[in-house]
C-alpha cells in the first residue's frame, strides 16, 4: 500500500465520538479548493526526535508526534482513550517508534502516504489476506472526485482517491459485510456492496442537505451541530421557490422575523426598495412623520434598522441585494442573535444576512440557462369606487343640486349642472380612471452560467437580464449584469477572483401618483372628440356659480415630454487569498473594490404646469432639469486566520482578524431651465444654469479587529466566544474605538445516552447567547466640530469660515444587549424537526439629536440618549408528512411575536410631539393634511403606535363624535393634548407556512403569510366616506351607509355634509382604529423535471418547466385601500430551467 | 513561528488605525485643522462679521430693516408697508405673532452662534503659538482683542433687545452670557451682571486691540478714512499690503471698542465713564501728527460719493448684497420703506441728511439714500455694501446726555449743536432747557442721524419713551424666542 496518493492536508472539522468512525472519515473540508489541490508525495519516513511521556493517553502521543512530523493519525478514539502509554525516544524513526509504543498495546498501525492508521491488531490481516477492490468515484457531470473517502463498513479501514477520483482498498477475508461506505464533503454518503469480480464505478451525488450541517457566519463556516448562536439558513433551491425575482421578498417566508415594512404607499412599485428589519426596530431613525416629503422611497442610506448584507465576505446595499439575480445565491443565513453576529461588532444590531453566491465547479463546461416570463397585473380590489351612475346618484342624494336658499341661489344653474352630467352619462361616458395609468405587463428574465475547467483552474461566467416594467404605465426598472469568476488553486494556495458589472436602468411613472387618479370623477371626459387629452377637465361648479376654475387632467402631464430616470451602475471586484499555512491554520485575505455610480435625470417639459415659473406670454423660460450624479467607492479588506483542531473530545474553532473599510461618497446636483420643447432635454438647448453645481462628499473608514471561539467538548458541550473591537471615523475622538462581544452556550442533549437509548429523538439542543453589538448608521462628520467655509463671497478682509456644527466627542456607539434562549428538538427520525427562541433586545445610548437653548449657539447636537427594547419569540416547525421515493410532502409553519417599546426619550422627541401638538393647533377645520395620525414618542409606547383620542362613538342624539379625556370626562370637542396610544400596528404574530409536496417529478410548493393582533388606522374610512368630498371627489360606494342622520341613529360614522360645503376634517380618533388580521397567499408554485430519457436525447441534462404565482390573494380584516401611490400587483409566471 | 511574523505584521498594521480613522470632510473643516494655522484664526474671525453682517442680524433686521420698522421709521399703508406684509405685523408690537417671531428668533440665533464662534476663537488662540503668526503676539492680541469685543458688543445689542433698559430695570434674570466654547447651555444673568461681563470684555479687548491700531503712524494711518475704508494709498499714506489689516473700518478697531464701550457706559448710566471713553473718539480729532484728523464730520461735498457719512463713521460691517436686499424696499411695488413723517422730520432745511441722503420719485414719499444705489451722483461703488454700526455724532450725543445728566443744559446744547453743524445746520436753533426738552431734542436729532442704522428703537427705549400712542410698556422687551425655551 504504498502506492501514491494524492492527499492534502486534510483537517477535522468535527469528530463523532462513541460512533466507529476513523478520522479519516470525520475530514470535513470546509475549503473546497483544499479538496483540489494535489500535491507530490512526500518522503513518507521521518525521524522522530526526543519524544519523552510517562502515563499518558494514547492519542496524546499520536497528537504529538503529529505535532513533529506531516504525519497524521487515524484511529478510533473510543479504541484508544482508555490505553497510558510511556515512551522515551531520542531519535528514532517512525516506524521504530511506532512498534515501541504499540508493543504492549492491542494496536498495530499502517502507514498510508502520511496517514498512520491504527487499528486492532487482530484484524490486521487484511494486508496480506483478502481481496482487493479497485474502483473509481465521479459525479454526475463524470467529474473524477479525489480526496473522496471509501470505508469498508464496521471496520477502521479506509481508503482515499486520488486525482483521478480512483482508489483501491484491500478487504480481509474476514469481513462478512460487504459494504463501502464512500463519503464526501458536499456529496451525499453512498453505500456500495461490492464483490470482487469487477472495478467499481461510483456516483456521488451533491448535498444540500450536507451544506445545512454548516452555519456560515461570513467569517467563518461553523458546524451547526456546535453553534451556539440563531441562524437560519435558506438553500438555493428552497429561495428559488419561494421566488424567482426578488431575493428580498423570498427571504420572508423562511424566517417569521424577517420583515419588509408594510408600503401601503408605494404599493408594487418596482422602485421603491423595500425597509426591512429583523426583529422589530432597533432604532428611532429620523424624525420624519411630519415631513413626510423627506423620505425618498430608493434611498435607504443611513436608515437605523436596516440590517447588514454580507455578500461573499463584502458588506452590500440593500439596493445591489435587490437587483440581485436569485440564481446565482447558493444561499442565504440570517444571523439573528449576539452569538452569530458579535463577530460584526458595529453593524450587528440589526441582524447580519450572509449571502453566498454559486461558486465555479470543476468539469467539463456546464451552461445552465434560467428563463422567467413574467405577467404582472395590477391589483385594483381594494379600491371600492363608483361608476358614473352611482356617483351622480350620490350627488343627488347628498342634496349636492338643491340651491341654498338663503344664498339666494336660484335652483336654474344647479338643474344645469344635474342635467348636463346625466347627459355625458347617456352618451355614455363612464371613465373608468383606475385603468388609466395602469397596465398589465409582461415582463422576462434571463439568467445564464457557464462555468468548468479544471481542478487547478476554473472559471464561471455569469449573465443577467431582468426587465420589470411596473404596473403604472411607463415605470420600469430594468437590470442587466455579467460576472466573470476564475480560482486558481496552487498547492496549498488558492486565488479567487469575482468581477462583476451591474447596470439599472429605471424610470418613475411620468403618470404620477396614483391617488390622483383614485379621486377622479366617473363622468368627466378625459378627452376631447378629436381624441387629444384635454389639459382642464370640466368644471361643473360653474354651472352653478359661474365662477370658472381650472381642473386639471392627471392624463394632461404623461402626455408631455417629462421624465425622471435613473442610471445606475456597479463594477465590483472581489479578490481573495486562501494560505492554508498547516492542517490546523487558514489565513485568508480578501479585497472587495466597489464602485457605484448613479445618475437622475429629472426633466420637466416647457408646457408642464409644474414648472416653478410656468409658461406664460411673458415668461418663455420653462422647463427645468435636474442632473445629480454621484459616485461612492468603496474598499473593504479583510483578513482573518483560523484554527481548527480536533484533540481527544476538544474540537476548536478559533479564528483572529482584521477588517478594513473605507467608504467614498462624492456628489453632484446640477439645475438648468428654459428649454425650447419638450423634446429638446439635453442641457446644451437649456437657456440658463439655476445656481451653480453643487456638490458633496463625505468619506467614512472603519477598522475591525475580531476574534472568536468555537468550542465544543465531546460534540455535547458547546461554547461559542467571540469579540470584536470597532473604530470608526463617524464617531468623537474620545470614543474612537468600541468592544463588542458575545457568549454562548449549549448543549447537545440527544448525545447523552439515555436520550439515544430512547430512540425517538434524533436532535435535542439546548442553547443561550448574550453578547453587545452595535449600530452606526448615521453620516459621517456629523460628531465632529466643523467649520463651513463662506465660500459665495468674501468678507471684506479675507475669506471667512463659520462654526457649522456643535461636534461631541463623546459620541458613541449605539448598543444593543441580546439575550437568546432556544431549544431545537427533532424527532421521529428528523420526520418532525421543531426550533424555539426566545429573545430580549434592548438598545442603549440611541443617537438622537438633542436640543438645546439656541443662544449656545446651535440648535442641537447629537448625543446617547434613549433606550428601546424588543422581546420576543420565534417558533418554527416543519414535518415530514410522507417520504418515499416517489412521494413527499413536508409542512412549514414559522411563527413570531415581538414586542417592541421606547424606555427612554430624549428632549428632542419631547419637542417633536409638541411640534405634532401645534401642528394640530394651527391647523384649520377644513384642512385635510391632518385627517392621518402622526407618529409620537411616548415611553412604554413603541415606535408603531397609533396616537389619537379616544372616541366613544357618535352620540345618537347630536351626531357629535364623543371624545374621552384623559381624566375620563366626556367631550364632544377634539383637544390635540389629549391624545393617547389608541392602537399598534405591530401584530401579536405573525409568520408563514406552506407546504411542498413532490411526486415523482413534479413538485408543488405554497406558501403563505398570516398576521395577526395588530391594528391599522383605516385612512379609507376617514378620507374616502367620513370626510368624503362627494361634490368634487370620487368616493366609496360606503359613503352613504352607516351613516347618522336623525337622533336616535346609531350610526359609525357623522352625519353627511349636506350639498357642497367644505367637510370638517376628522382627527385621529379611536373610532378608525381596526383589529388588523391578515392572511395572505404568497406565491404557488408547480414545477416539473422533464424526464432524463427525453432530456438525455437533447443533449441536456435537466430541463425543469416551471408555473408560479405571487401575490394571489390577501384576505384583510381592515377593507381599505392599499397602494395609495402606487397600486399593488399580482404576478403569474412561467420559467424554464435549463442545464447541459 | 510563521504566525507569530503574521501577527507582527497585523500589529504593524493595525498601528496607525487611529491615524487612519481621523479624516476631514472635503467640503467642510475639521475645527482641529482650521486653528493650525494663523490663516484657520483670521478665517474664523472674518467669518463672524460676514455672519452678523447678514440679512438676518445687521445686514437688514437689526438695522433699516425690523429694528427701524419698530422704530416708526417708515410709512405705512400705500407706498409704505403694506397691510399684509410682515413688518406690518410687526407695528403691533406683539412679538408672538407667526410673523414677528422669525424675526428675533433669527436675530437671536445669529447673535449667538457668532458669540459662540469668537469663543472657539478665544480658547484656540490663548494655547497657540505665536511663530505661528506673521506678526507674531501682536497679531494674536489682535484677533484675540476683536473677538472679545465682537463678544461683548454681540451680547450688548441681545441685552439691549431682549431686557429691559436700565430704566425699568426689574433685577430678573434676562439673557445668558457666554464665555466658553462648547456649552451646552448657560443661565440668564441680570442685566447688570451682563454689563460688567460687557465692559470687562470691552476693556480687556481695548487694550488687546489698542497696541495694533496705535503703535505708530503707519499703523494710525491705516486707521484714517482713506485706509479703513478704501484702503487707497497715496504718496504720503500708505495702506496695509495684507488684507487682513487694512480696512480696519470693516473691523472691531480700537475706535470701534472704544465707542462701543461708551456706549455701554452710556447705557448704564455711567455717564463719566462714557465721557471719557467718547473723549478718547472726539480727541483722535485733534490728532494731527501730520495726518488729518481720524474722524470728523463728513463735509457737504463728500455726499456726492458717499452717502454713507464715512468721515464720521467708526464701524461698519459689509453686506455684499445690501444693494440687492434693499431694493425691493424701494421699487413701488409691494412693500415701501419710505420715510415716516418726512415733512416734519428735519427742522432745518440746510441740513444735507435731509438735501443729500433723501431722494423721491414722486415728490410726496422719500427714500433714505443709504443704502440704494439711485445713480444719482457719482456714486462710490466701492462701499455700497456698508452698513454702519457706530459714528462720531454718537459720541457727541453721549457726552451731551453726560452735561444733560448733571444739568448744565448749555454744554449739553452745544454738544448737539456741534453734530448739527457737522451736518450743515445752523447752530442755536435748539430751545434745550431741561431734561424733558432735551430728551426730545436728542430723539429728534436722533431720528434724523440714525435713519436705517438701528439705533433709534434703542434711544426711545433707554428713556422709555413709547414710540406709538398704542405701544405697551413690555413692547420695549423681546420675548426669548422658543428656541431659547427649552
Amino acid at each position: 500500500m504504498k502506492k501514491k496518493q494524492e492527499f492534502p492536508f486534510f483537517r477535522n472539522e468535527k469528530r463523532k465520538i462513541k460512533q466507529i468512525v476513523m478520522r479519516l472519515m470525520l475530514v470535513k473540508l470546509i475549503m473546497l479548493f483544499c479538496l483540489t489541490t494535489s500535491f507530490g508525495a512526500v518522503k513518507s519516513q521521518k525521524v522522530i526526535k526526543n519524544l519523552n511521556v510517562k502515563n499518558v493517553e494514547l492519542f496524546k502521543v499520536f497528537e504529538k508526534i503529529e505535532a513533529k512530523t506531516d504525519f497524521y493519525f487515524v484511529f478510533n478514539y473510543d479504541d484508544v482513550k482508555n490505553h497510558l502509554v510511556t515512551i522515551d525516544v531520542k531519535s528514532s524513526e517512525l516506524n521504530a517508534c511506532l512498534d515501541k509504543l504499540l508493543k504492549d498495546l492491542p494496536f498495530t498501525y499502517e502507514i498510508n502516504n502520511k496517514m498512520v492508521l491504527i487499528s486492532y491488531k487482530g484484524k490486521k490481516n487484511h494486508q496480506t489476506k483478502g481481496i482487493k477492490i479497485k474502483g473509481k468515484i465521479i459525479d454526475k457531470q463524470k467529474e473524477p472526485i479525489p480526496g473522496a473517502t471509501i470505508r469498508i463498513k464496521g471496520t477502521l479501514i479506509g481508503v482515499s482517491t486520488n486525482i483521478n477520483g480512483e482508489f483501491s482498498i484491500n478487504i480481509p477475508e474476514s469481513q462478512k459485510l460487504k459494504v463501502l461506505i464512500v463519503s464526501f464533503v458536499g456529496m451525499k454518503t453512498v453505500e456500495v456492496n461490492y464483490s470482487k469480480t469487477k472495478d467499481l464505478v461510483i456516483i456521488l451525488e451533491e448535498d444540500t442537505k450536507e451544506l445545512e450541517d454548516v452555519v456560515i457566519t461570513g467569517y467563518s463556516k461553523i458546524n451547526k451541530n456546535s453553534f451556539t448562536g440563531n441562524a437560519i439558513s435558506i438553500s438555493k433551491e428552497d429561495l428559488l421557490k419561494a421566488s424567482k425575482t426578488n431575493i428580498i421578498k423570498a427571504i420572508e417566508s423562511f424566517d417569521p422575523s424577517f420583515r419588509i415594512k408594510e408600503n401601503n404607499e408605494w404599493g408594487s412599485d418596482p422602485n421603491a426598495l423595500p425597509e426591512i428589519n429583523i426583529r422589530g426596530n432597533s432604532s428611532l431613525g429620523s424624525m420624519k412623520d411630519l415631513n413626510k416629503g423627506d423620505i425618498s422611497k430608493s434611498n435607504l442610506k443611513n436608515n437605523p434598522n436596516l440590517p447588514t448584507f454580507i455578500m461573499d465576505g463584502f458588506e452590500i446595499s440593500v439596493t445591489k441585494l435587490y437587483d440581485y439575480d436569485p440564481n446565482r445565491i447558493a444561499s442565504i443565513t440570517i444571523l439573528k442573535d449576539a452569538a452569530a453576529t458579535a463577530m460584526y461588532g458595529s453593524r450587528a444590531a440589526n441582524g447580519v444576512i450572509i449571502i453566498t453566491t454559486v461558486a465555479p465547479k470543476a468539469g467539463k463546461i456546464n451552461v445552465s440557462y434560467n428563463a422567467v416570463l413574467d405577467l404582472t397585473y395590477p391589483d385594483l380590489t381594494d379600491y371600492n369606487l363608483m361608476n358614473s351612475v352611482e356617483k351622480l346618484e350620490t350627488e343627488s342624494l347628498a342634496k349636492c343640486f338643491v340651491a341654498d336658499k338663503e344664498a339666494y341661489d336660484t335652483q336654474y344653474g344647479y338643474n344645469a349642472e344635474y342635467y348636463a352630467k346625466m347627459a355625458n352619462i347617456k352618451s355614455g361616458v363612464n371613465t373608468y380612471w383606475l385603468a388609466k395609468p395602469t397596465r398589465t405587463v409582461l415582463n422576462n428574465k434571463h439568467s445564464l452560467y457557464i462555468d468548468g475547467g479544471s481542478q487547478t483552474l476554473r472559471f464561471g461566467v455569469d449573465l443577467q437580464y431582468n426587465n420589470q416594467n411596473g404596473v403604472m404605465k411607463e415605470s420600469f426598472r430594468n437590470r442587466k449584469g455579467a460576472g466573470f469568476s476564475l480560482q486558481y488553486s496552487y498547492k496549498n494556495f488558492l486565488i479567487k477572483n469575482y468581477v462583476q458589472y451591474l447596470i439599472t436602468d429605471s424610470k418613475e411613472s411620468p403618470y404620477g401618483i396614483f391617488s390622483d387618479y383614485t379621486k377622479q370623477l366617473p363622468y368627466d371626459k378625459y378627452k376631447d372628440e378629436n381624441g387629444h387629452i384635454l389639459k382642464d377637465l370640466k368644471d361643473w361648479n360653474k354651472f352653478s356659480n359661474g365662477v370658472s376654475k381650472n381642473i386639471v387632467n392627471p392624463l394632461f402631464e404623461p402626455s408631455l415630454h417629462n421624465f425622471n430616470k435613473t442610471k445606475r451602475e456597479e463594477l465590483s471586484n472581489n479578490l481573495s487569498l486562501n494560505w492554508q499555512i498547516n492542517r490546523d491554520l487558514l489565513w485568508k485575505v480578501q479585497l472587495g473594490i466597489t464602485k457605484t455610480t448613479s445618475e437622475i435625470n429629472k426633466f420637466l417639459d416647457p408646457n408642464s404646469l409644474n414648472n416653478s415659473n410656468p409658461l406664460t406670454l411673458t415668461n418663455l423660460i420653462a422647463g427645468e432639469l435636474n442632473i445629480t450624479n454621484s459616485e461612492y467607492l468603496k474598499f473593504d479588506m479583510n483578513s482573518t486566520l483560523s484554527y481548527n483542531k480536533a484533540i481527544g473530545g476538544h474540537v476548536i474553532n478559533a479564528l483572529l482578524g482584521v477588517n478594513l473599510m473605507e467608504t467614498t461618497d462624492n456628489g453632484n446636483s446640477a439645475n438648468y431651465r428654459g428649454f425650447p420643447s419638450g423634446d429638446l432635454s439635453s442641457p446644451n438647448y437649456a437657456k440658463e444654469m439655476v445656481d451653480k453645481t453643487s456638490f458633496n462628499e463625505s468619506t467614512s473608514r472603519m477598522v475591525g479587529l475580531l476574534s472568536s471561539v468555537n468550542y465544543s467538548y465531546v460534540d455535547t458541550y458547546l461554547l461559542d466566544i467571540s469579540f470584536r473591537l470597532d473604530g470608526s471615523s463617524s464617531f468623537g475622538t474620545d470614543k474612537r474605538f468600541a468592544p463588542f462581544w458575545s457568549f454562548g452556550l449549549g448543549i447537545n442533549l440527544h448525545k447523552y445516552d439515555f436520550i439515544k437509548d430512547l430512540k425517538l429523538i434524533n436532535l435535542l439542543k439546548i442553547r443561550a447567547s448574550y453578547g453587545s453589538t452595535g449600530k452606526s448608521n448615521f453620516s459621517a462628520y456629523e460628531a465632529r466640530t466643523t467649520y463651513k467655509i463662506m465660500t459665495s463671497d468674501w468678507y471684506r478682509t479675507g475669506y471667512g469660515s463659520v462654526l457649522e456644527a456643535l461636534g461631541n466627542n463623546k459620541l458613541k456607539w449605539e448598543t444593543t444587549n441580546n439575550l437568546d434562549v432556544g431549544f431545537e428538538l427533532s424527532v421521529l427520525d428528523n420526520r418532525c424537526y421543531v426550533k424555539a427562541s426566545y429573545y430580549d433586545k434592548r438598545t442603549t445610548d440611541l443617537i438622537s439629536p438633542v436640543t438645546i437653548k439656541s443662544s449656545t449657539g446651535f440648535r442641537h447636537y447629537k448625543d446617547n440618549v434613549g433606550e428601546m427594547s424588543n422581546k420576543g419569540y420565534e417558533l418554527a416547525l416543519r414535518v415530514v408528512a410522507l417520504k418515499s421515493d416517489d412521494l413527499n410532502l413536508i409542512f412549514n409553519l414559522n411563527f413570531a411575536h415581538n414586542k417592541s417599546v421606547l424606555e427612554k426619550i430624549s428632549d428632542s422627541m419631547k419637542d417633536y410631539n409638541r411640534s405634532v401638538i401645534e401642528k394640530y393647533k394651527n391647523a384649520g377645520r377644513y384642512d385635510r393634511d391632518i385627517s392621518v395620525p402622526f407618529l409620537q414618542y411616548t415611553e412604554g409606547a413603541s415606535l408603531s403606535s397609533i396616537y389619537g383620542m379616544k372616541s366613544n362613538g357618535i352620540n345618537p342624539a347630536t351626531g357629535e363624535e364623543v371624545f374621552v379625556l384623559s381624566n375620563g370626562d366626556l367631550t364632544d370637542s377634539w383637544v390635540a393634548e389629549n391624545q393617547v396610544v389608541i392602537g399598534n400596528t405591530e401584530p401579536k404574530g405573525q409568520g408563514s407556512f406552506g407546504f411542498n409536496l413532490g411526486y415523482r417529478r413534479f413538485n408543488f410548493y405554497t406558501s403563505f403569510m398570516y398576521e395577526f393582533g395588530g391594528e391599522r388606522y383605516n385612512q379609507t374610512l376617514v378620507d374616502k366616506v367620513e370626510n368624503a368630498r362627494i361634490y368634487s371627489e370620487n368616493v366609496d360606494k360606503r359613503v352613504l351607509k352607516d351613516r347618522w342622520k336623525k337622533p336616535g341613529d346609531i350610526a359609525k360614522y357623522k352625519s353627511i355634509v349636506i350639498g357642497r360645503d367644505a367637510v370638517e376634517t376628522t382627527r385621529s380618533t379611536s373610532r378608525f382604529v381596526q383589529d388588523y388580521n391578515m392572511l395572505k397567499l404568497n406565491s404557488v408554485e408547480l414545477s416539473y423535471d422533464v424526464p432524463s430519457e427525453f432530456v438525455k436525447k437533447m443533449n441536456m441534462s435537466m430541463v425543469r418547466l416551471t408555473f408560479g404565482m405571487n401575490d394571489v390573494f390577501c384576505l384583510s380584516s381592515v377593507k381599505q385601500e392599499r397602494g395609495l401611490s402606487y397600486p399593488f400587483a399580482r404576478s403569474m409566471n412561467f420559467s424554464l430551467k435549463i442545464t447541459f | 513561528m510563521k504566525i507569530l511574523k503574521y501577527i507582527l505584521i497585523s500589529v504593524f498594521f493595525l498601528s496607525s488605525c487611529s491615524n487612519w480613522l481621523d479624516i476631514s470632510p472635503e467640503d467642510e473643516v475639521v475645527e482641529e485643522k482650521l486653528f493650525k494655522e494663523a490663516s484657520g484664526y483670521r478665517n474664523a474671525l472674518n467669518g463672524i462679521y460676514k455672519q452678523i453682517a447678514e440679512p438676518s442680524l445687521y445686514g437688514k433686521e437689526a438695522t433699516w430693516g425690523f429694528m427701524d420698522v419698530l422704530a416708526q421709521t417708515y410709512n405705512t399703508g400705500w407706498g409704505g408697508i403694506q397691510t399684509y406684509d410682515s413688518y406690518y405685523k410687526a407695528l403691533t408690537y406683539d412679538y408672538e405673532l407667526d410673523a414677528v417671531k422669525p424675526y428675533i428668533e433669527s436675530m437671536w440665533e445669529n447673535a449667538y452662534n457668532s458669540i459662540a464662534n469668537c469663543n472657539n476663537i478665544i480658547k484656540n488662540i490663548s494655547k497657540v503659538d505665536k511663530s505661528k503668526f506673521p506678526q507674531g503676539q501682536l497679531e494674536i492680541d489682535l484677533i484675540k482683542g476683536e473677538s472679545l469685543g465682537l463678544r461683548a458688543f454681540l451680547h450688548f445689542d441681545m441685552l439691549r433687545m431682549f431686557a429691559p433698559a436700565p430704566i425699568n430695570d426689574d433685577g430678573k434674570s434676562y439673557i445668558p452670557y457666554y464665555k466658553n466654547y462648547p456649552s451646552l447651555g448657560n443661565e440668564n444673568l441680570i442685566a447688570k451682571e451682563v454689563m460688567s461681563n460687557v465692559v470687562a470684555d470691552l476693556v480687556e479687548a481695548q487694550t488687546l486691540v489698542v497696541q495694533f491700531d496705535t503703535m505708530d503712524i503707519l499703523h494710525k494711518q491705516w486707521l484714517s478714512e482713506r485706509c479703513r475704508f478704501y484702503a487707497s494709498s497715496s504718496s504720503s499714506i500708505k495702506t496695509a499690503e495684507d488684507v487682513f489689516f487694512a480696512f480696519r473700518g470693516f473691523r472691531m478697531n480700537y475706535m470701534a471698542i472704544t465707542a462701543i464701550l461708551a456706549r455701554a457706559y452710556n447705557y448704564m448710566g455711567e455717564y463719566e465713564k462714557s465721557k471719557i471713553e467718547a473723549e478718547k473718539i472726539i480727541n483722535l480729532q485733534d490728532d494731527k501728527g501730520g495726518l488729518g484728523s481720524l474722524v470728523y464730520f463728513t463735509p457737504a461735498e463728500k455726499l456726492n460719493k458717499s452717502k454713507k457719512m464715512t468721515c464720521d463713521l467708526i464701524f461698519s460691517l459689509s453686506y455684499p448684497k445690501l444693494v440687492d436686499a434693499f431694493n425691493p424696499y424701494c421699487d413701488d411695488i409691494d412693500t415701501e420703506l419710505t420715510i415716516n413723517n418726512f415733512r416734519n422730520l428735519f427742522d432745518d432745511a440746510a441740513d444735507y441728511r435731509k438735501k443729500s441722503l433723501t431722494y423721491t420719485t414722486n415728490t410726496w414719499n422719500y427714500y433714505s439714500s443709504k443704502y440704494k444705489n439711485n445713480n444719482l451722483g457719482n456714486v462710490e461703488e466701492s462701499i455700497l455694501d456698508m452698513i454702519p454700526m457706530i459714528r462720531l455724532s454718537e459720541m457727541y450725543y453721549i457726552i451731551a446726555e453726560y452735561y444733560a445728566n448733571n444739568g448744565n443744559f448749555t454744554k449739553a446744547t452745544e454738544y448737539l449743536d456741534d453734530v448739527r453743524e457737522g451736518r450743515n445746520c445752523t447752530k442755536g436753533a435748539l430751545n434745550i432747557t431741561d431734561m424733558d426738552s432735551f430728551k426730545m431734542e436728542l430723539l429728534k436729532e436722533v431720528r434724523r442721524e440714525f435713519l436705517g442704522e438701528g439705533q433709534v428703537f434703542f434711544y426711545y427705549k433707554k428713556f422709555n419713551e413709547k414710540l406709538s400712542r398704542k405701544m405697551k410698556d413690555e413692547a420695549f422687551v423681546f420675548p426669548l424666542p422658543k428656541s431659547e425655551k427649552i
